[in-house]
């Protein structure tokens, strides 16, 4: 599956100046139904199992636990971190490590490993120099990302690397729920504005699990 | 002089500390597809005729999409023919602003329909939500209980879709029991229920044929669990300190320039 961002773009600006009429609740076009001869033979099947009232296998589904981080490598940007839980901050924001070494794992969202988006935040750089995520917009698709709990690692690959102004991130893309296995990371980028007092822009690179 | 000063270190302590407003999200709606019929191939998905969701296959289920609140037409094509025009199905879904909605493509593909959840997107601090769907076409009403204690949803049948029930945080084991009996279908060990998290369990897939049952459990944190904006990841370099430091240092000059001009009003 892939959502095409421009055309969810689209969307977003068409579907405002667009009138749709109120139809009816439901119409089936008949003309392309999915042709699938099997399926009938299939359901009747279903139904003759059903009215036998065979006992039902029992099915198990076992959700993936993921692994706490304690460590985050980007080889190809010679890139090894620890890490740390963090979490909001009283103003609602995500609370950042002070060592701008250190890499912040928001565990209000997914662990590495599951389903969800998991998210780590980094400082570009500090007061004095640069920070464990200077060099992040550097990474390119298909850069690993390998997060460890120094047993069990977690790879991801990278897939995107996008820019938003600093007040026009995709909150709900990045924190929300998804049915993938997708890593978030987060940093500072642009210029630094001193009015603002910060960054003009955020960088987010996107991965998902192998 | 005294004015120009004064004026100028407010207009620069006011940008500092004037705290970023969010992106305008208002009149918008939280939409996401999921599939969720068991035998329909690999579908696209259009909203007004504009492509959002591509090749999704059987529980598969998308992000959020954002959408203008109103009526908006939604229709899903096998993949790959949103160009020939001839949906399988066409709906419309109303959807208003600040709301979220979960939109199943459900039930066998002969009789493919579409059923549209309103989705909660708060819990009591600390506490977690949960609800059960049942979307499998041929399994029979079911109870979904704690293993060995409490049953939590009961006699839910096909197309049903429990109310929230709101619980401590815990880790569970959970099973699917065919309603008013202990034969268990589905057995979901080790359930782990987040605090502020709100799930969504849905049963799909056959209860007897393949696809086999399973479960699309949609787990969203709840908005107070969200971050209200981007992190703020850097800070200034010592040019952008030394520029921090303006405020204070024009503070100062003016500070100095009333003193000094107070001491000549008295000597003179």
């Amino acid at each position: 599956m892939y959502l095409n961002p421009k055309i969810a773009l689209l969307l977003f600006l068409l579907t405002g100046c667009q009138q749709i009429e109120p139809s009816s609740h439901e119409e089936k076009t008949d003309s392309n139904k999915f042709k699938l001869e099997s399926v009938k033979e299939d359901n009747t099947n279903q139904e003759k199992a059903v009215k036998e009232e065979q006992p039902l296998e029992t099915i198990t589904v076992t959700p993936e636990p993921g692994i706490e981080p304690s460590n985050l490598s980007i080889p190809a940007l010679e890139i090894e971190a620890s890490t740390i839980p963090v979490g909001l901050k009283d103003d609602g924001t995500v609370e950042i490590p002070s060592d701008i070494e250190i890499v912040g794992w928001f565990s209000n969202g997914s662990k590495p490993g599951q389903t969800g988006n998991t998210v780590l935040v980094g400082h570009v750089n500090g007061f004095l120099g640069p920070g464990v995520f200077s060099n992040l917009y550097k990474i390119s698709t298909n850069d690993e990302i390998v997060i460890t709990n120094g047993k069990e690692e977690v790879v991801y690959k990278v897939i995107k690397k996008q820019s938003y102004p600093y007040d026009q991130g995709p909150i709900e893309e990045i924190f929300g729920y998804t049915s993938k296995t997708r890593l978030q990371l987060i940093t500072c980028t642009g210029t630094f504005n001193p009015l603002k007092g910060t960054h003009e822009e955020r960088l987010v690179v996107t991965a998902i699990a192998n | 002089m005294k004015k120009l000063v004064v004026t100028v270190i407010f207009a620069l302590v006011c940008t500092m500390f004037g705290s970023a407003t969010l992106a305008d999200n208002h009149d918008q709606a939280k939409v996401r597809i999921v599939h969720a019929s068991p035998d329909a191939p690999a579908v696209d998905i259009t909203v007004n005729g504009n492509t959002v969701v591509e090749n999704a296959t059987f529980k598969i289920a998308t992000d959020y999409l954002m959408v203008p609140a109103g009526d908006h037409e939604v229709s899903i094509y096998a993949a790959g023919t949103v160009a020939d025009g001839e949906p399988v199905l066409t709906t419309t879904l109303s959807v208003e602003s600040d709301q979220a909605y979960t939109a199943l493509a459900i039930n066998n593909l002969e009789n493919l329909e579409v059923s549209v959840l309103s989705d909660d997107m708060m819990t009591t601090e600390g506490k977690a939500k949960i609800r059960v769907g049942h979307f499998s076409p041929d399994a029979p009403a079911v109870d979904v209980a704690v293993t060995g204690g409490d049953v939590l949803f009961e006699n839910a049948e096909f197309k049903d879709v429990t109310d929230y029930a709101e619980l401590d945080p815990a880790t569970l084991d959970l099973e699917v029991r065919v309603s008013g009996t202990e034969d268990v279908v589905l057995s979901l060990p080790s359930t782990k229920l987040k605090e502020n998290t709100i799930y969504s369990v849905l049963a799909v897939g056959l209860a007897s044929g393949e696809p086999p049952l399973d479960v699309i459990v949609l787990a969203d944190p709840s908005s107070t669990s969200m971050p209200s904006e981007m992190p703020e990841t850097g800070n200034a370099s010592i040019t952008g300190l030394a520029i921090y430091l303006l405020p204070l240092l024009l503070i100062g000059i003016g500070f100095s320039y009333f003193l000094v001009k107070r001491r000549n009003v008295s000597q003179s």
